[in-house]
């Protein structure tokens, strides 16, 4: 097979956001590196590291064609792995901050749901592609699917994690609501999920407490709880321009978690709107990029898995930056290629790769094809998708 | 059907359009936090990120003019609770209840409120404070803080005033140098990161608290005190109501003394009445009587209308005026002027002055100061009685001849009695000698100041010579002293009734003003009694008091000072303290503890002194050497290592002379003199750079 050239877009993106958050990581982190380790660069060189592995299983992913991805049951050996995985949590998991997200590995610790979010776009577009049609259909189509994917979430929302659960509720509805799945369907699915959900807020008060909380905060931002009032005043401080690298005050141990979940606050404090406006458009731009790969590709599995990684990667960071910013009462969800992390790096390289190896078949489509006869197939293609709606 | 993609692309759109909305939603958010409410935002964090600790200015001494202090400041601490917080409340309550002297139930009830802050007691000793905080209960908060003292208590209570719990002043001198006793408080602005740590930020450098001056009386604090106690005695003797007690320089118009009775605590003042706080000698005005005499007389010499031996029939002690009978304690016949002084004949003295023009008149007691305020510079003085002599009534120059229809303070009597004996010339009293700072600095140094010249010097030789008689032969006998030659006069005077405007029969004013010693002055002394019972002339009542004072002070050297104690240039061991640590040196006590608290620094005091003289870091403790002041003069700044341009902004050029040895940039190896050398004038500083 010939190979086409990667989506060089992406790339820079890409690499201008893990370089931003280098930057960041170390501005928000040496303070606290310096008082827990005694170094300003701990979490900086940790950082760097990850990024650049996570860059070189960008590139390796990139060259690995993605439809082989299909063969030999690999998705269904993913989702078991993780299953698996996330149940062992359930026993042997390291407890941070209450809940059981990790394993400790040695040199690292090991995020499964990481894993399972990978599990979870690739088995679903793994699925989708091979349904088809079929997905309308109820017993043979959208309710095996179904079962998988809660034999995923229901463990992470148990660790507990309920954000990262509803993010991938999030991700794989997102999908499905994109294929041929009946929309009598998966509103039906999603009416059935309200009573889960408001069940398990109420089982945990401190869910509750925090959107109240949250709600509360509505009328006056400084009623919020410690954490995001600190984000808020880091962003408010920021203003327009914000006060310039390293200038940040919040990061003076104001703002928990100010080099992870909440490392956009400390950007907004020091590149203000203008520099957290700059993410997003990038994040937007990535939008726009993995949409047109997810057109151009030919096959269903590579349109799928394409808008999965999309949708992952940018609804992570919208929803982040909305959380930073208490448009949403959610926390524990990292802001992509920017936040410190390993787990998330990793699995960020891996995602990205496989969407440029996509990319890669998409652009030769599209570029290999004689111009007209590209246009004449695109028309093609639109009345069919017209006649059908 | 069978064309159908697997992608659903309105839903595709769909999905595209929600999220681009929820991008706009996101811009919107951040843009309402960002940029609206970035001001809301700024103050919060601001206010969370910087602390303000207010250094205290320590109030200006009062020294008399020997340096001993009158009034000055200690550490005390106001201690609070936050009941919440308190573990043991019950035995709290029993030992502020033992120390404070409060009954327990008191102090239970404080700390059974469900308040977070409760005053326990205030301006608590430090002794007493470290008993209770030795209880070690994380609900005690304490507050260093200065609280004024007066060591010598009632003596000149009234000249120097008093403060409020919160160091006002409230009357004298602390009232009239409030703003320069004051000083200006400094803060120093200290950074917090989230779990309450502090650092200290070169971008807000600190503010050092200016002290305020220290007022430097004139006042002599031995003769204060034997003016205190003869007063004292004099009253009690006398069983009077009031008394008072003023002695000058009549050579300068200084005041060495000033006395009132009764008297109050400054230490205590909230329980003395307005009554017992006023300064009686500056606010009281009174008909003198017979000590008005002197001036009359010295009118009349001054005016050549009469020599001192002629002579008056005196009427056998009964004269009519007009309708108004005036009369003699005794009946005296022909008298001569110094006679009519010795014997204070009230007739002789009316019938001598009826020459005497009354605007003439008018004119001496004027230009005696009678009438207006003295300026001595004290809030509350009162300028007296002088009505004008178009007001007069036919009587009016015979009263005011011999001290009635006149109101004097005195302070203006004693005034008016320097002029009459220093050779004529009326001096503006003044206590405040001059303000000084921390450093040594003198500020508003005052001069004696002459207003004008009364009466010639012949004049005024021949009126000590008949205040001599006075005292050798005459109504003042009792203020005779075997060893010394004093001259003074005496003055009884009834009172009047204010509610029936009649004399008054048995309340009287006895006064004595006299001079020690008799060839050259160096002492005016005014002693007024109010209201004497056992005995209301004021020969009888206030002579003795006299007499007993110059007894007492005659001897005082003019130069009693104590030895002054020069400070002897010391080494200081300049230590590296903490990283960020400001110089702390010259801080007031409770201002470096506060510093050093806030961020945490173990410390320890040594000394008893409210200024911090060095700090010496041992085992990881600061130890803070106080002295009482800060020695006078300037320390030599450390500057070996230094830059030669961040030496030379170290410098204070004004107190060096720099010279430069070696090449004229690097660094600074070596200096002379070495770091901490007091520095008492301007010198030379050898920097030695390579």
């Amino acid at each position: 097979m010939k190979r086409g050239k990667v989506d060089l877009n992406i790339v820079i993106s890409v690499t201008f956001l893990l370089f931003v958050g280098m930057v960041m990581v170390f501005s928000a982190s040496s303070m606290m590196a310096d008082k827990k380790f005694g170094s300003l660069t701990y979490y900086l060189r940790k950082q760097m590291m990850w990024g650049i592995l996570s860059f070189g299983l960008m590139i390796l992913m990139s060259r690995f064609d993605y439809r082989r991805l299909q063969h030999h049951k690999l998705p269904h050996i993913l989702i078991l792995l993780s299953f698996t995985l996330l149940i062992g949590l359930l026993v042997g998991g390291v407890r941070i901050n209450g809940a059981r997200r990790w394993f400790h590995l040695g040199f690292m610790n090991f995020q499964p749901s990481e894993l399972a979010k990978l599990s979870i776009i690739i088995y679903t577009a793994y699925y989708l592609s091979v349904k088809k049609a079929e997905i309308a259909k109820l017993k043979s189509g959208i309710l095996p699917l179904m079962f998988v994917l809660s034999l995923i979430i229901l463990p992470v929302m148990l660790q507990p994690d309920l954000s990262t659960s509803l993010m991938l509720a999030i991700i794989s509805g997102l999908m499905l609501f994109v294929s041929r799945a009946r929309l009598k369907h998966l509103v039906g699915m999603g009416l059935s999920f309200i009573p889960a959900a408001l069940f398990l807020m109420s089982s945990r008060s401190y869910q509750q407490g925090r959107i109240s909380q949250w709600i509360h905060a509505w009328g006056n931002p400084l009623n919020a709880a410690y954490q995001i009032r600190q984000s808020l005043i880091g962003l408010g401080r920021g203003g327009w321009m914000g006060h310039g690298l390293g200038q940040s005050k919040q990061k003076f141990f104001f703002l928990p978690d100010s080099h992870t979940d909440f490392i956009f606050s400390i950007l907004g404090e020091e590149w203000g709107f203008i520099g957290v406006t700059i993410i997003l458009l990038v994040f937007m731009f990535l939008l726009y990029r993995g949409l047109v790969i997810t057109r151009r590709v030919p096959d269903a599995f590579g349109k799928f898995l394409a808008l999965g990684f999309t949708l992952n990667i940018v609804l992570y960071g919208l929803i982040n930056a909305g959380v930073v910013s208490m448009l949403f009462p959610a926390t524990g969800l990292p802001m992509p290629f920017i936040s410190y992390g390993g787990s998330h790096l990793m699995f960020l390289g891996f995602s990205v790769g496989l969407l440029l190896s996509i990319s890669r078949v998409a652009n030769r489509v599209s570029t290999n094809g004689n111009w007209t006869e590209f246009r004449q197939k695109r028309e093609q293609l639109y009345q069919t998708v017209i006649s059908t709606d | 059907m069978a064309k159908q993609t697997v992608l659903n692309r309105a839903r595709l759109i769909f999905v595209a359009i929600g999220i681009i909305l929820l991008w706009l939603l996101l811009e919107f958010n951040l843009f309402r936090i960002q940029v609206v409410d970035h001001q809301l935002f700024s103050s919060v964090a601001r206010r969370q990120y910087l602390k303000k600790i207010p250094l205290p200015a320590m109030r200006g001494n009062i020294f008399d003019r020997y340096g001993n202090k009158l009034a000055g400041s200690s550490i005390h601490y106001d201690l609070a609770a936050d009941p919440t917080l308190v573990q043991k409340p019950r035995q709290m309550a029993r030992l502020c209840s033992k120390i404070l002297n409060r009954p327990e139930n008191y102090f239970a009830a404080k700390l059974s409120r469900k308040s977070r802050f409760q005053y326990l007691g205030r301006k608590v000793s430090e002794d007493k404070a470290k008993q209770i905080l030795a209880l070690h209960d994380p609900g005690l908060i304490h507050f260093p803080n200065f609280r004024r003292q007066y060591p010598y208590g009632r003596y000149a209570a009234q000249l120097l005033g008093f403060t409020d719990p919160d160091d006002k002043g409230l009357g004298g001198i602390e009232l009239q140098y409030e703003k320069q006793l004051r000083g200006q408080a400094g803060a120093a602005v200290l950074q917090y990161d989230g779990p309450r740590r502090v650092f200290y930020n070169a971008d807000n450098p600190m503010r050092r608290p200016k002290d305020g001056l220290d007022v430097y009386l004139t006042l002599d604090k031995n003769i204060q005190t034997v003016a205190e106690q003869e007063l004292l005695k004099g009253v009690k003797k006398s069983k009077a109501r009031a008394g008072m007690v003023v002695i000058l320089d009549p050579n300068s118009g200084a005041v060495l003394a000033m006395a009132n009775y009764p008297g109050f605590d400054p230490n205590r003042q909230q329980k003395f009445s307005a009554e017992e706080k006023r300064n009686r000698v500056i606010a009281d005005s009174y008909e003198p009587g017979s000590t008005m005499k002197i001036m009359t007389a010295a009118a009349l010499l001054q005016e050549q209308i009469h020599k001192a031996d002629d002579i008056v029939f005196c009427e056998n002690g009964s004269f009519k005026l007009y309708n108004k009978h005036f009369h003699d304690t005794k009946k005296h016949g022909w008298l001569s002027f110094r006679k009519v002084i010795e014997k204070s004949s009230n007739i002789g003295m009316i019938k001598l002055s009826m020459p005497l023009p009354a605007s003439t008149f008018f004119r001496y007691l004027k230009s005696f100061g009678f009438g207006t305020a003295t300026g001595i510079g004290l809030q509350g003085e009162s300028s007296g009685r002088l009505d004008n002599p178009q007001t007069w009534s036919g009587l009016s120059k015979a009263s005011i001849s011999i001290g009635y229809e006149i109101g004097v303070t005195t302070l203006q009597m004693a005034t008016a009695y320097a002029a009459a004996i220093n050779g004529g010339y009326l001096y503006r009293p003044y206590v405040v000698d001059h303000l000084q700072d921390t450093q040594g600095d003198i500020y508003d140094q005052k001069r004696p100041q002459i207003i004008r010249q009364v009466i010639s010097k012949e004049v005024s030789d021949q009126l000590r010579s008949f205040m001599r008689g006075v005292v050798d032969r005459g109504t003042g006998i009792n203020a005779k002293l075997d060893e010394i030659i004093v001259g003074g006069k005496t003055g009884t005077a009834r009172k009047m009734d204010m509610k029936t405007k009649r004399y008054d029969l048995n309340r009287y004013t006895a006064s004595f003003i006299g001079f020690a010693p008799f060839e050259h002055p160096r002492f005016v002394c005014a002693v007024v009694m109010d209201e004497p019972k056992n005995g209301h002339f004021g020969g009888k009542a206030a002579a003795p008091v006299f007499r007993e004072i110059i007894r007492r002070i005659i001897h005082l050297e003019a130069d009693s000072r104590p030895s002054q104690q020069t400070q002897p240039a010391k080494q200081l061991i300049f230590t590296r303290t903490l990283k960020d640590l400001p110089d702390i040196t010259g801080f007031q006590l409770p201002s470096a503890v506060a510093l050093l608290k806030a961020r945490g620094i173990r410390y320890r005091v040594e000394g008893k002194g409210s200024v911090v003289d060095q700090i010496v870091l041992r085992k990881k403790k600061i130890i803070l050497h106080t002295k009482e002041k800060l020695s006078v003069g300037k320390k030599v700044p450390n500057l070996i290592g230094l830059t030669l341009r961040e030496a030379l902004a170290k410098v204070d050029l004004s107190r060096f002379r720099v010279q430069l040895d070696g090449t004229r940039s690097g660094i600074v190896r070596r200096q002379s003199p070495s770091p901490g050398t007091v520095i008492k004038k301007r010198s030379s500083l050898l920097l030695t750079c390579r």
